[in-house]
């Protein structure tokens, strides 16, 4: 049981890396970022590529991320923010972040093939430990570990710094941080760079426990859109305990209730959307 | 009898109160003004009228029904219209096919997915009928979207008025036009049948004394002032909070 | 207005007409591939009324080509209905599902129906790869075409299945259009660009919001019938998000909130694809490529391009 909940929680924490930066960026410009599955598939593959090259993990751990920050930055400054300027709206956004997920998708079949790649566990945390009686591989704990630090990390910057609170305010309301003067462009950028960041770091993370294929990113990508619903459309608590609602879910089903994979997942997130259609932590749109 | 009874009225956004204990009532055929400084609660109280927000508390009668809390499609069919502060015709259909689409929601049986909608006589007769008197019929067929900025305010009433309401709600329908088209506009408002009750938010104080017999003045969610167009000439109470800071 | 008329009835004329004689003059392969852009269309059409008429974007679409596919084949094979029995009982069933999925996806709008028809299909998805009834994942297959032997033809000749087709497809065509002609195809619109004014003006948005739902998805089913009574074999593949975004990019491809836009974009998307399968096994790289290049240049696609031609060509 111990065991099923640890494996819950490290998929919870992978799920957040996701669902942190799409429930951002949806908070801020009402748009869905369909190509960050596709972000994260990339980080893993930059993750096996520096490793193949320089034999070091702990440097795929730094540059996949770094490097599709900066993917997702130019996306923001040179496709969706220049459409979303000429009145492209949301849905067509979507479409074209979905695109361009296809375009990912044929780029790694392209030049990686469709084969299943890996990367090996780093000797350092090869092995298992003891936690509560039970031995569990210390790599896992350290997924975890990096999730509940990036967690904390997120939650002070936006809590405590003074670019958060022009986050904070851009998600708030976005036309009245304008006309107070705040460049939302590069706020918008910034959260785009971060958010990508994070996805990547995602895929590194879990390329030494899941394969790296190119339709990877795929089925991340649906429990974290569902977490972003359940959880509340822009709010990061709810990103946060969305995910452990969808991970803990996902695995002790998986476990426990085997016919039910697959499925409990969307029977919560009908539950919520019939009882809280703003989701657990969502507040409704100003409107009128 | 009376066309509207508000009873204490009371509605907060969080901890901001926009109404509070709100009261008054209007006899039918009346045509009253909502009057106040820009955030006095006009718009929030014509929404909670119009069922597009619950209150908090109190009561809404409309022609001695209760209707509050009832929702926006319902209170239409109890002869409530209203319009909107920024113009909300559809953009894609033309003139005579928006107020086709008003006209259509009274008919009894009008969701038919079947029947060819040029084949309904009385929705058109009546559409065409409201466009002329409104002085939109030279630009029946042109779509809502390429008309003028008085153009679409003026189809922003016909909208409400295809409704057939016994009370009417108007929010700002002057709203940034030009002295031209808010002489038309004038014209137009004084030409409503007298059993239509009227309630209108304006903030242009010459055309809201030319048109209003009576209104109601709001300050920070309150009612500072209630009576006849001379008594609120008069009222010094209104002058210091409201018209003295208007040049609208 | 007229520039569209215009082109409507220009485009019918053409259409029915190349329609009318395509398997007299076209070899089998080119058949094939006409009845594939009829099946695709009817399957787009479905869509083209939530997605270009109402404003609603499903991309979760490709669970109601399985609804009517497995649907279609679970009645004939496993209950052994005879097949005149069985389309219109999918049909109904198609219906009610589409009804009960609609109840909760509009209780959301934009992005977050957006996810709540992907939920749905990931659902739908999960349940014909589990279920060993109808195949699991190996898909299902043994689905036979309607025999009308008692017309004295055989479906299995190429021909004979094209005008069958032709007879389903000219029906949802028909229907269509004289939905988009009634009141309520107008609400729709109506929905589509001021969903606060329908109300205020007396209309139960939610009602039409659910009834259109249900409409698309029995549309979009009768395709996934006439897919499998094509194909004779259902996969789960056909329910995958893949195939619910090659359906969006029929219809935005086309033109959405038009008549005829599903269709071109389905002859469009079945053309391009025989096409570029031949000489790449990069299907996905191309399809993305035609997502952005949509978005980016040519928003009122295939048909909004023809329409704005004309306007040009006749100032």
């Amino acid at each position: 049981m111990l065991i099923q909940i640890l494996n819950a929680v490290q998929l919870s924490m992978l799920i957040f890396l996701l669902a942190v930066g799409l429930t951002f960026i949806f908070g801020i410009m009402r748009v869905i970022n369909l190509a960050h599955g596709a972000l994260y598939s990339l980080g893993a593959y930059l993750g096996v590529v520096v490793v193949d090259v320089t034999g070091s993990f702990l440097l795929a751990l730094i540059v996949a991320p770094l490097l599709v920050a900066v993917v997702g930055g130019l996306l923001q400054i040179f496709a969706i923010g220049p459409l979303t300027a000429r009145g492209r709206n949301e849905l067509e956004i979507a479409l074209l972040t979905f695109g361009l997920m296809y375009i990912s998708i044929g780029v790694l079949e392209t030049l990686f093939g469709k084969d299943y790649l890996s990367i090996a566990l780093p000797n350092a945390m090869a092995g298992s430990v003891d936690v509560f009686g039970v031995s569990y591989p210390i790599y896992r704990l350290f997924i975890i570990a990096v999730g509940l630090l990036t967690a904390l990390c997120i939650s002070l910057f936006i809590e405590r710094t003074i670019v958060g609170a022009a986050v904070r305010a851009c998600v708030d309301n976005k036309p009245m941080s304008e006309s107070l003067g705040m460049n939302t462009d590069w706020v918008l950028a910034g959260v785009f760079a971060v958010g990508s960041g994070l996805a990547a770091l995602g895929g590194v993370i879990m390329a030494p426990v899941l394969s790296v294929f190119p339709h990877m990113g795929s089925s991340v990508l649906i429990l974290s859109l569902i977490v972003v619903v359940i959880g509340g459309m822009g709010s990061l608590k709810g990103s946060f305990y969305g995910s452990l609602i969808v991970g803990l879910t996902d695995t002790l089903t998986q476990s426990y209730l085997p016919q039910l994979t697959m499925f409990a997942v969307y029977i919560i997130l009908v539950l919520v959307m019939l009882t809280r259609p703003h989701g657990l932590f969502g507040r409704p749109a100003h409107s009128l | 009898m009376t066309a509207l009874k508000v009873e204490a009225l009371s509605k907060r956004f969080g901890g901001l109160r926009v109404l509070e204990n709100v009261t008054f009532s209007i006899p039918t055929g009346a045509r009253h003004a909502l009057l106040g400084p820009n955030g006095a609660g006009k718009t929030t109280l014509i929404n909670v009228v119009s069922g597009w927000l619950r209150p908090d508390s109190g009561k809404i009668e409309i022609y001695d029904e209760d209707t509050t809390g009832l929702p926006v499609e319902k209170l239409v069919k109890r002869g409530l219209a209203r319009s909107f502060q920024r113009n909300s015709a559809i953009g894609d259909l033309s003139v005579l096919e928006n107020l086709c689409l008003a006209c259509h929601a009274i008919l009894p049986g009008h969701a038919n997915l079947w029947r060819d909608r040029a084949s309904y006589a009385q929705p058109i007769d009546r559409a065409t009928e409201t466009a002329a008197w409104m002085g939109l019929d030279k630009v029946l067929h042109r779509s809502a979207r390429e008309l003028s900025y008085g153009e679409k305010r003026q189809l922003e009433v016909a909208l409400a008025m295809c409704s057939k309401p016994r009370l009417l709600l108007l929010d700002e329908p002057a709203a940034g036009t030009s002295p031209g088209e808010r002489g038309r506009l004038r014209e137009l408002i004084k030409s409503l049948p007298s059993d239509i009750s009227l309630v209108m938010i304006e903030h242009d104080i010459d055309l809201v004394f030319d048109v209003c017999d009576s209104a109601t003045i709001l300050s920070y969610g309150q009612v500072i002032a209630q009576g006849s167009r001379d008594d609120i000439r008069k009222s010094t109470a209104v002058q210091n909070a409201y018209l003295g800071a208007a040049h609208a | 207005m007229s520039d569209v008329r215009t082109l409507t009835i220009l485009a019918i004329a053409v259409a029915g007409a190349g329609l009318a004689c395509a398997p007299f003059v076209l070899n089998d392969y080119q058949v094939n591939l006409v009845i594939e852009v009829m099946v695709f269309g009817v399957f787009a059409i479905g869509l083209n009324f939530l997605v270009g008429y109402t404003g609603l974007v499903s991309l979760g679409h490709a669970m109601f080509l399985g609804i009517g596919g497995y649907g279609f084949g679970i009645f004939t094979v496993l209950l052994d209905w005879p097949w005149w029995a069985a389309i219109p009982a999918t049909i109904v069933c198609s219906a009610a599902i589409s009804f009960l999925i609609g109840i909760v996806c509009i209780r959301s709008s934009g992005v977050g129906f957006f996810i709540m028809t992907l939920a749905f299909s990931e659902l739908m998805y999960g349940l014909a790869f589990k279920t060993k009834l109808v195949g699991g994942d190996d898909g299902m297959s043994g689905i036979s075409r309607p025999d009308i032997s008692f017309l004295g033809l055989d479906i299995y000749n190429p021909e004979t299945l094209y005008g069958f087709m032709f007879i389903a497809f000219a029906i949802v065509l028909f229907v269509s259009w004289r939905v988009i002609r009634s009141p309520f195809g107008m609400v729709l619109v109506g929905i589509r660009e001021n969903e606060k004014r329908m109300r205020a003006l007396g209309y139960r948005t939610q009602w039409y919001k659910l009834a259109v739902f249900t409409l698309s998805g029995t549309i979009s089913s009768f395709g996934g019938v006439l897919l499998v009574i094509k194909t004779g074999f259902m996969s789960p593949e056909t329910l995958s998000w893949m195939m619910s975004g090659e359906g969006l990019l029929m219809v935005i491809v086309g033109g959405a909130g038009t008549l005829l836009g599903p269709v071109i974009g389905a002859a469009a998307y079945v053309l391009l694809r025989a096409g570029l399968t031949g000489i790449t096994d990069h299907w996905v790289l191309f399809l993305g490529s035609f997502f952005v290049l949509t978005v980016v240049f040519f928003r009122g696609g295939l048909v909004g391009l023809a329409s704005g031609v004309m306007a040009w060509v006749r100032r």
